[in-house]
């Protein structure tokens, strides 16, 4: 435990020294407020509506898609890095994982109708 | 080479892809599915590899087939009894059977692991799959209880055994069994605390899967939500793998000398608890699915009895005869249960059973014949089980454990006579529904059969288990 000292050390001076500067700016800085300021945005486009609306659930689906087919992308990486070097067996093994795991998974979400967002509610969807 | 060692996993994943592609094409080829799936299975049962002496991450041996064997029985009634299942809860039959086969591959796979990183993959292959298919039900609430109970305390359990692994890891630097085993009996410079503390994790965490008391709260409401013909392969197949990688993990551990007092302790306990928490709260059920579910976990404590004497070239012949018994009698047995309720969106009440035996008469007979040898009475392979449980614990000194046991088959007689009770000598007051699926009526009376074919003339097995298990 001994050697985690300076960093819990560090840590404290860090927390200290913030504290200290948001403590002197909150007692000497000069507070006018006014409507304009308090608005998230000082600077930007005045706020039209609500930010949390109802999102159709086909977006997820899209989205659950994307995040499966990415994770195995990220897979590839370090196989395309060692597979010059190594021998056909990691290479097979390889190529199955792609054909298993892309082709299959894409040809699987595409005749459920995973792509297929207006199925059924087009008109929900505007 | 290294294929033919994983044929039937390979064989299996492939069916599974096969049946989930064809799934989507059409909605009416529901009856190809199974046949598909269930070839499939007898394909694998054929291509088991041919026990060898590998050493390395995987063992092929024996032991390892004959739990393969039991896993895939396993797969082939679940297979047969859900064929109505599906249509009946108006879900897509694809995805079960798919998921169901990959849920085999993991069990196959973690019955060969002799690595911790394969056994943790394996491990998590089948209990993700395990978790889906529990809560297939969408319509009913106790199926999405009993998935949601399962999935977050199946997780935790999850992050022990890999916490574990890492203890064991970061003391021997070695992830192998047989290398650990070496490194431990070597016992440099090691923390001996660690290994004790990574140890207790993993085996909490096999105690777990195996639903052994003081581990075991999740079975009942899982089993009494859950699929019920998929519930035949998750109170069976994934708890005689456990047993096989707890056999093939204990004389790892116990190659850290001076240790055998303290893992005999925590099995005893484990083994105790199992048997008297099983068979008093299995008396209070009104639900049968309920009921067997603790008489499940009592089953696993007889199971566990064997491995009290960490008598390793022995102790595994005795557990290998009551999983075979344990799984052809309560995979059958529930279903039964699905074939006579239908229904899988009520509860399945014992007293509902009022009158069944004169309704359908060979469905209400199997059962009989299951419960007999589930509570452990002659001429079944339920007895045989026990007897050899019993019979190994009487040989090596453990005359407590013995007593204990058939003290609690005793009481266990109650809860299963009262099921038979109500099958034959209540009137019924009211109609069950249609007729069921007529596969998991012929699947179960073989099953029975087998059950007493094996229960008079035990030696058929038992022979080639004594002579060839360890």
């Amino acid at each position: 435990m001994v050697e985690y000292l300076p960093i819990i050390i560090g840590v404290g001076l860090a927390f200290i020294v913030a504290g200290i500067i948001m403590l002197i700016s909150w007692l000497m800085g000069p507070k006018r407020p006014y409507r304009t300021k308090l608005t998230p945005y000082e600077s930007g486009m005045p706020i039209l509506d609500a930010s949390r609306k109802r999102i159709p659930v086909a977006f997820f689906l899209i989205a659950l898609d994307f995040v499966v087919f990415d994770v195995e992308s990220a897979f590839l990486f370090p196989w395309a890095l060692t597979v010059r070097n190594s021998g056909t067996t990691e290479f097979i093994s390889g190529i199955t994982f792609i054909v298993v795991a892309v082709v299959v998974g894409y040809l699987y979400v595409y005749l459920k109708g995973g792509f297929d967002i207006y199925k059924g509610n087009s008109e929900n969807v505007k | 080479m290294t294929v033919s060692i994983l044929a039937p996993e390979i064989i299996l994943s492939l069916a599974g892809i096969v049946v989930l592609l064809l799934s989507t094409i059409s909605s009416k080829i529901k009856n190809l599915l199974f046949f598909i799936s269930t070839t499939a299975a007898g394909a694998a049962l054929y291509f088991l590899p041919f026990p060898t002496r590998t050493a390395g991450h995987l063992e092929i041996s024996h032991t390892t087939k004959f739990f393969s064997i039991l896993t895939i029985i396993a797969l082939i009634i679940t297979l047969l009894g859900s064929i109505e299942y599906t249509s009946k809860i108006n879900s897509p039959p694809g995805e079960y059977i798919a998921i169901l086969l990959w849920a085999t591959v993991g069990i196959l796979l973690f019955l060969k692991a002799r690595d911790f990183i394969l056994l943790f993959v394996a491990l998590e292959l089948f209990s993700i799959c395990l978790y889906i298919l529990v809560g297939y039900n969408t319509d009913s609430p106790l199926s999405i209880e009993g998935a949601l109970k399962y999935f977050l305390m199946g997780a935790f359990a999850s992050a022990f055994l890999s916490l574990g692994i890492a203890f064991i890891y970061g003391e021997t630097s070695f992830t192998r069994f047989q290398q650990i085993s070496h490194a431990l009996a070597r016992n440099g410079n090691m923390n001996a605390e660690l290994i004790y503390i990574a140890t207790v994790l993993i085996l909490s965490v096999l105690f777990f899967k195996l639903a052994a008391a003081p581990f075991h709260s999740w079975s009942p409401d899982t089993y009494q939500g859950g699929v019920t013909p998929f519930i035949a392969f998750l109170s069976t197949a994934p708890k005689a793998a456990v047993l096989l990688v707890l056999i093939k993990f204990l004389p790892v551990i116990l190659s850290l000398p001076n240790v055998t007092e303290y893992y005999r302790r925590i099995i005893e306990l484990v083994a105790i608890l199992s048997i008297v928490i099983g068979n008093v709260l299995a008396f209070q059920q009104l639900d049968i699915k309920r009921m067997l579910a603790y008489s499940g976990i009592a089953h696993v404590g007889y199971m566990l009895i064997p491995l009290v004497t960490l008598d390793l070239k022995s102790y595994a012949a005795p557990v290998a005869v009551y999983s075979l018994a344990y799984i052809i009698m309560n995979s059958a047995a529930f279903i039964l249960v699905d074939y006579i309720f239908q229904n899988d969106n009520k509860p399945h009440l014992i007293e509902e059973l009022a009158g069944i035996g004169y309704k359908y008469p060979l469905a209400a007979f199997s059962l009989t014949v299951l419960l007999i040898s589930l509570t452990g009475l002659p001429p079944t392979l339920g007895f045989i089980g026990k007897y050899f449980v019993f019979l190994y614990a009487l040989a090596n000194g453990l005359l407590h454990l013995a007593i204990i046991g058939i003290v609690f088959s005793l009481v266990g007689a109650g809860y299963y006579l009262r099921v038979i009770y109500f099958l034959y000598m209540k009137q019924d007051d009211h109609q069950l529904s249609q007729k069921g699926n007529p596969f998991s009526l012929l699947v179960s009376s073989i099953c029975a059969l087998f059950v007493i074919v094996l229960g008079i003339y035990p030696s058929l097995v038992t022979d080639w288990i004594v002579m060839n298990i360890r």
